[in-house]
């Protein structure tokens, strides 16, 4: 995240983000929603949400992009309490998941997707938080802790203590399933 | 740095070196014998988690968005045009002198304030809304007088005193179903109760976006060196502290109240949740001062080396 940018009017500035901060900001929305089509319109409108709220604020001591990602968590909150009930059905949102040529690989990442969304339904607000800014966004530890406001510390022990979780749970639903075709 | 730190820090070291920079899994485990067994299994999950929850929106999502926003920023700009009118040159003009010297700022922010008192617009605002024609000035003027407040204390109280006008704002704007506002009320009540811990505190704050002349950087004396925080008085912070809890019951007030009013009908789930958070972050607030008292009080007390 640059600085030397911090200089430049905000709409301006927000226009440079958005080619660079987009798509990070829907990977973090279709990790906490997994529903592409909702995550690639809430993207767009934290830029325009924050475009309207540009000249209320200056930035000091973090850059803008961590604003964005904070309207994101907002937006995702609200999201979600809107619509806890709804459930994505995997092959509908895996349209533009990133995936190779192969059909059968396609099916099998789809699989894997859908897997790792519900494994990540079984680790804390905060875990889930922090492994969706650093491993679906890209982001540095460091980035991710002046998003969720916590110390450098506890974001590398959320994100420790997320990753075994979801190891845990992996594993266990891993061993079911052996069970089951054992069966 | 206890054992589980330093295994967090090592984790956080690798992932960044396998996930950001592409090394191999097998480069970063050699660096790290002890802790091989433990990473391996860690770092091979996180490699293969990565793609699973890669997206990539379609161009036409992207130039679809793209648009929208740059017209919005032409829209913005037509309007800014628009209302080139008196008011809002004074607004531009204090704007520009916020960022500018402080006596000048003082000084031009006083001016502008006896003249708006004088005309009877500010009394007229103190009790706008934020959907009302008044309310920038409203806001303009609990800028001014953060940037007139004297001392850390006295910027600290403005901004839970501004935090409690925003939550009765919140209660307004949600009963007339302004999702909209009552968010962006959400988000400057937090940036208030931050700003506090910015002034009070700034060994225990980070700093989120700020509005100009809302948040300070805490004072050179004030600043935490390394990981050390300021020294505070004891006295002061207890102070502070019973203060914000005072504020915080207010907010329990406030909070009873629109539970009251909720019945009848509206968008009380969802201003429940955001009064609720707010009570939160006031609670948090109150226990940092908790903290930092006591950890001042422990460093009185304790013999000099």
């Amino acid at each position: 995240m640059s600085s030397p940018k911090q200089a430049q009017p905000g709409a301006e500035l927000l226009a440079e983000l958005f080619e660079t901060e987009y798509e990070r900001i829907i990977r973090y929305f279709y990790a906490r929603i997994g529903d592409g089509a909702a995550s690639e319109e809430l993207a767009a409108d934290v830029f325009v949400r924050a475009l309207e709220r540009i000249d209320s604020f200056e930035w000091r001591g973090i850059p803008m992009q961590a604003w964005l990602f904070r309207i994101a968590h907002n937006m995702t909150v609200d999201y979600l309490r809107k619509y806890s009930g709804k459930k994505t059905s995997p092959i509908e949102s895996a349209e533009n998941v990133t995936a190779p040529d192969n059909p059968e690989d396609v099916a099998l990442m789809t699989i894997e997707r859908q897997e790792l969304l519900d494994a990540m339904e079984g680790l804390t607000q905060a875990q889930r938080e922090v492994i969706s800014l650093r491993f679906f966004s890209g982001l540095s530890s460091e980035e991710t802790a002046q998003i969720v406001k916590r110390s450098n510390g506890a974001v590398r022990e959320l994100q420790s203590s997320g990753l075994k979780n979801l190891r845990r749970i992996l594993t266990v639903r891993q061993q079911q399933r052996v069970r089951v075709q054992g069966a | 740095m206890s054992k589980n730190a330093e295994i967090n820090k090592i984790l956080d070291l690798c992932l960044d070196r396998v996930l950001r920079k592409g090394e191999s899994v097998e480069t970063c485990l050699r660096d790290y014998p002890n802790q091989a067994r433990e990473l391996e299994s860690l770092l091979r999950m996180a490699i293969d988690m990565c793609p699973a929850g890669q997206y990539t929106p379609s161009p036409s999502a992207k130039a679809t968005a793209r648009m929208a926003l740059h017209r919005a920023i032409q829209e913005r700009k037509d309007k800014l045009s628009a209302l080139a009118s008196p008011w809002r040159s004074a607004q531009v003009f204090v704007s520009r002198m916020l960022s500018g010297q402080k006596w000048a700022l003082a000084a031009t922010t006083t001016a502008l304030f006896v003249v708006l008192a004088s005309s009877g617009v500010v009394a007229a605002s103190s009790n706008s809304q934020p959907d009302h024609v008044l309310y920038p000035v409203k806001r303009t003027v609990e800028r001014a007088r953060l940037v007139m407040a004297r001392d850390p204390d006295a910027k600290a109280r403005l901004h839970a005193d501004f935090a409690d006008k925003r939550i009765e704002e919140m209660g307004v704007m949600a009963a007339k179903g302004d999702r909209r506002r009552t968010e962006d009320l959400r988000q400057d009540l937090e940036l208030n109760l931050n700003s506090v811990r910015i002034v009070v505190l700034p060994d225990q704050s980070i700093v989120v976006a700020i509005p100009p002349g809302q948040a300070q950087v805490p004072p050179k004396g004030l600043r935490p060196e390394g990981r050390q925080g300021p020294k505070r008085d004891p006295k002061q912070l207890r102070e502070m502290q019973r203060f914000l809890q005072s504020h915080a019951q207010k907010v329990d007030k406030h909070y009873q109240e629109f539970l009251r009013e909720a019945s009848e009908g509206g968008d009380e789930e969802d201003l429940r949740e955001k009064m609720q958070s707010a009570r939160q972050e006031y609670q948090e607030l109150v226990e940092a001062f908790q903290r930092a008292y006591v950890a001042q009080t422990r460093e009185s007390a304790s013999p000099a080396p």
